[in-house]
């Protein structure tokens, strides 16, 4: 049985402690919010849940206290988001590891243990090279690994992360075993992409926001983006499947969630404020300058989307033999 | 030289020098406060940047973060609790000068060292920054594997009394480096199924519990002695700044010089480079036996280092928009949201924006010293707190502080478990700075070594193929064995000297 | 110092086999020569290796100094009532711990100041004086100005 350590500790004390009431929510929010973050401070998830965080704050007229809880490839906020009290004073950001995490066995959290509310940012892979590289398009690149198993090295995020999965899937789908081109794992994608420029690996599959400052500086070229529709921020990219007629699509996704079992109504108030900033200037503005694709699925629609990602990469990652 | 004079317009106007300066109080206070770090102090500050205009509200950061990691200095001399990571290094040296009675000098010391090493930094950003990022982008897992080790190296120069129980300090921390999830494998280790524990060892909790909790248990057991009556106040701050530049200009331009090179270095930052920097100073120093016992050669050479550091991490953001440390990181968010993209098109089309931000980071360093001198002198007031007051509060500090990090009681239970470690080690004369050196660099020696052998297919010889990677290596390798070598050379002399 | 030495060489040592003999369980990687275990056992080994070393030296140490003579070092010093006030701090943050989310910040940390301050031998009143002062300033920095969301307590909530 896997509990926490402060479970654990707190167990007798919380058994003969109330819990707190569960009425009086009819004037939710009375006191501040907590929005968990289950990474670090600076990155994508973190800005997202700091600008929509400020917005809520005007909409529901309680201070929204932004808290990063990182470490552990997100298991710890993860967990920290679903072990809260259901009383919407703590909700968080979720990404789209929650569909990973658990098929690695690192935790029995999935998508089920939250309460959605919506998904607000969905930016798909992309697939980097060097500037000065050969390849003119995908096609170049995939018969390069498939003629040369092993030579080429791919970075971008940790060993089984997000990008390792956009790889591997690609390759599969190319009919190139995933192992033609080994995983060097990186922590992120601004250390992936440096190595990629200092001649260390040869493809970055991160999100091509995530290489923005390097493509426009001119180092690194993006051959293609792994979605169903052509990029906001390079509208020239093609997609997979219009360079080299792959149908693969993967890419990370950010939404917000809070603890099992909240309250209906507290449910229905959130999601109308998250829709209101999804459709305000401020959001749509901020996501356009950092180059953030916007995606928007509340509720059921939310479950339906998460349990799609989740089966699918359950699928990559048991040909990867990445999960247990 | 016209994109200039639009710069000192652009940087002369009340918004902006307003925030620079209200930030720059907000990052003393921040960087004062144990527990609380320049990245914290950042983060904190994007919601706000979210409705200024561009330039002040870089600004605002840049000043944040160059007075937060100067202020960590603060409570490291007079408590021993290291305001910020990059003060960790020279924590002890401080806080034994603040015992000797002389803490003024010793925060003087950082004071002036810092704004010139900041100003250094500087210096070297705005002359050279693109031909420099040139060649930090070149460095590969090969280059970062070479320099974690010359990193580890400083344990045993930094080791105090005994280099095998420096060394001992040392796998300790390397031992708890490798706790938790974040390894390149992706595997959980030591973590025994608890979740919190996958996250492996906050590294703050834990060098709040070495260095500030074992000294609150210390004072437990031994009973909280005052220190001598001497110290009881700061004196002048500015009194000895004449003769520690003359004295000690060369620590200080090989601190500056160091700092800006390993800040330059995406994934290396400020507080790596006081380190090495202190490290340096004290194998280079003609009296390097004063170490470790509250002298000021080390800690001038290693704030000048940190400093200058911070510097030379907006070399690669900058440039292309790679952050050098996670408040760079941060900072590179904000640029994109207001338009300044980072990258070699920001110094060719909006060259005067690029001035406005260096000038900034000159004021900034400016600032530092008006307001360090009144933060200090305010500071100052805690050495006149009995001790018996002073240690219970260090502790409630400590506890918030160790909470604040990841907003969760498991860094509290951190900080006691280190607490404890770090009683028991020192009480048996094994220092506590190299395990918390252990603890920074386990994962970067990890990392680099495993994504090496991976994209190198298990050859060894890679790591000496490429260029900059080889001679590092063959350097580093020296200075791991010099200490063999320096036993036989007076071995072979040791007969000649005695006759002599 | 000598039989401190030795006994913390072989403390270090047994926790350096024992790390190594944990790590044979950590699984291997698909596509990495160097897996998980690798640098833990390289770490725990050296670890070991010093511990003995320590350990050997402090023992030919004994050997020269005359028998029954050990050198005094810090812990020796120790008296009861010093372990006894250093147990209490540590169960004072334990306590801090396990209770401050059902207390609340304000008292849990309350006990925490005025016990330490009472180990040192404050005068309770001037203990809770100086840490009602403490408090309120901690809260005014942490929560208000930083917005960390220490502990509001289920029982009176704040």
């Amino acid at each position: 049985m896997r509990r926490t350590f402060l479970k654990t500790l707190v167990a007798a004390a919380a058994a003969a402690t109330l819990a707190l009431p569960g009425a009086a929510q009819a004037a939710y929010p009375e006191r501040p919010i907590t929005m968990i973050v289950p990474w670090g401070a600076g990155g994508g998830t973190d800005a997202t849940a700091r600008i929509v965080g400020s917005l809520l704050e005007k909409e529901l007229g309680q201070p929204v206290n932004v808290v990063n809880r990182t470490g552990g490839s997100g298991v710890v906020g993860h967990a920290a988001i679903a072990d809260a009290a259901p009383d919407g004073y703590t909700l968080g950001i979720i990404t789209v590891e929650i569909g990973m995490m658990h098929w690695q066995g690192l935790t029995k959290l999935t998508y089920a243990d939250y309460t959605p509310l919506a998904l607000m940012n969905f930016d798909p892979a992309g697939v980097q090279v060097r500037a000065d590289a050969p390849y003119k398009d995908v096609k170049e690149l995939l018969a390069a690994i498939k003629a040369n198993p092993g030579k080429y090295k791919a970075s971008g995020t940790g060993q089984g992360g997000i990008w390792h999965l956009a790889l591997a899937g690609m390759l599969a789908m190319s009919d190139i075993p995933p192992s033609a081109a080994p995983w060097v794992p990186s922590n992120g994608a601004a250390p992936g992409l440096q190595d990629l420029v200092a001649g260390g690996v040869e493809v970055v599959t991160c999100s091509v926001p995530e290489a923005r400052s390097l493509i426009e500086a001119g180092r690194v070229k993006s051959l293609a983006i792994m979605s169903d529709t052509r990029s906001e921020l390079f509208p020239d990219l093609p997609t997979l499947k219009e360079a080299a007629g792959i149908d693969w699509t993967l890419g990370a996704w950010r939404g917000f969630a809070a603890p099992k079992g909240l309250p209906a109504d507290i449910q229905d108030k959130l999601v109308a404020a998250l829709e209101k900033i999804y459709k305000s200037a401020e959001f749509q503005d901020f996501m356009k300058s950092r180059g953030f694709g916007v995606s928007w699925a509340a509720k059921e629609d939310f479950v339906a989307y998460m349990k799609k990602s989740d089966e699918s990469l359950g699928t990559v990652m048991k040909e990867l033999g990445l999960a247990k | 030289m016209l994109a200039i004079e639009k710069a000192v317009g652009l940087v002369a106007t009340p918004s902006v020098l307003i925030s620079v300066f209200i930030a720059s109080v907000f990052g003393m206070l921040v960087g004062a406060i144990p527990g609380l770090t320049a990245t914290m102090a950042i983060a904190l500050l994007v919601p706000f940047t979210f409705f200024m205009d561009p330039l002040p509200a870089v600004g605002a950061m840049i000043a944040c973060s160059a007075m937060a990691i100067f202020a960590g200095d603060i409570p490291s001399t007079l408590l021993r609790i290291p305001g910020t990571p990059a003060s960790a290094a020279y924590t002890d040296e401080a806080y034994a000068m603040t015992r000797n009675g002389q803490a003024e000098t010793a925060l003087g010391a950082n004071l002036m060292f810092s704004a010139i090493g900041g100003l250094f930094g500087t210096a070297v950003l705005i002359v050279a920054a693109p031909a420099l990022a040139e060649v930090a982008l070149q460095f590969s897992s090969f280059e970062y594997f070479w320099l974690a080790v010359l990193g580890l190296t400083c344990a045993i120069f930094i080791g105090a009394v005994s280099p095998l129980k420096g060394l001992i300090s040392l796998f300790i921390g390397l031992l708890v480096s490798t706790i938790g999830l974040n390894n390149p494998a992706g595997v959980p280790r030591f973590t025994f199924g608890y979740t919190e524990l996958m996250g492996g060892i906050e590294f703050i909790p834990a060098m709040v519990g070495l260095f500030a909790v074992s000294e609150v248990l210390r004072a437990m057991v031994h009973g909280a002695i005052d220190l001598p009556m001497t110290q009881r106040k700061i004196g002048n701050l500015f009194a000895n700044w004449g003769k520690m530049v003359k004295t000690y200009w060369r620590q200080q331009l090989r601190g500056n010089t160091l700092g800006t090179a390993i800040g330059i270095l995406p994934g290396a930052g400020a507080d790596i480079a006081a380190w090495v920097a202190y490290a340096l100073s004290k194998k280079m120093s003609r009296t390097p036996e004063k170490y470790g016992k509250g002298h000021v050669e080390g800690i001038i050479e290693s704030t000048s280092a940190n400093n200058a550091a911070l510097g030379g991490a907006w070399v690669p953001a900058l440039v292309f928009g790679i952050p050098g440390d996670s408040i760079t990181a941060i900072v590179i968010g904000v640029l994109f949201i207001k338009g300044l993209n980072p990258g070699p098109t920001l110094f060719i089309y909006n060259p005067e924006n690029i001035y406005a931000v260096f000038l900034i980071f000159i004021l900034a360093n400016l600032f530092m010293i008006p307001l360090g001198w009144a933060a200090m002198k305010g500071a100052g007031y805690i050495l006149r707190v009995p001790r018996r007051v002073l240690m219970p509060l260090i502790l409630g500090f400590s506890i918030v502080g160790s909470f604040a990090v990841n907003n969760a009681t498991y860094g509290i239970v951190i900080m006691l478990v280190f607490g404890v470690l770090g009683f028991l080690m020192e009480e048996n004369e094994i220092p506590v700075a190299p395990c918390i050196l252990g603890i920074v660099l386990g994962p970067l020696v990890e990392e680099n070594f495993v994504t090496s052998m991976i994209k190198s297919n298990g050859s060894f010889l890679a790591f000496f193929e490429r260029p900059i990677a080889g001679v590092l290596g063959v350097f580093t390798i020296l200075v791991v064995l010099s200490p063999l070598i320096g036993m036989v050379v007076r071995r072979m002399r040791g007969p000649a000297t005695k006759t002599a | 110092m000598v039989k401190s030495d030795i006994i913390i060489g072989l403390i270090l040592t047994v926790l350096g086999v024992a790390v190594i003999l944990h790590a044979q369980s950590f699984p291997d990687i698909p596509g990495q020569e160097y897996g998980a275990a690798v640098f833990p056992v390289i770490a725990a080994s050296a670890l070991a290796a010093c511990g003995l070393l320590l350990a050997f030296k402090a023992l030919r140490r004994r050997a020269t100094v005359p028998e029954g003579v050990d050198v005094a070092h810090s812990m020796a010093g120790i008296t009861p009532a010093g372990w006894l006030k250093g147990l209490a701090t540590i169960a004072l943050v334990l306590f801090y711990c396990l209770f401050s989310d059902q207390l609340g910040y304000i008292i849990a940390m309350g006990l925490v100041l005025v016990g330490g301050m009472m180990l040192l031998g404050v005068r309770w009143w001037v203990a809770i004086l100086i840490s009602a002062i403490a408090i309120f300033a901690i809260h005014e920095l942490f929560v208000v100005l930083m917005r960390v969301p220490l502990p509001r307590g289920t029982i009176i909530p704040f």
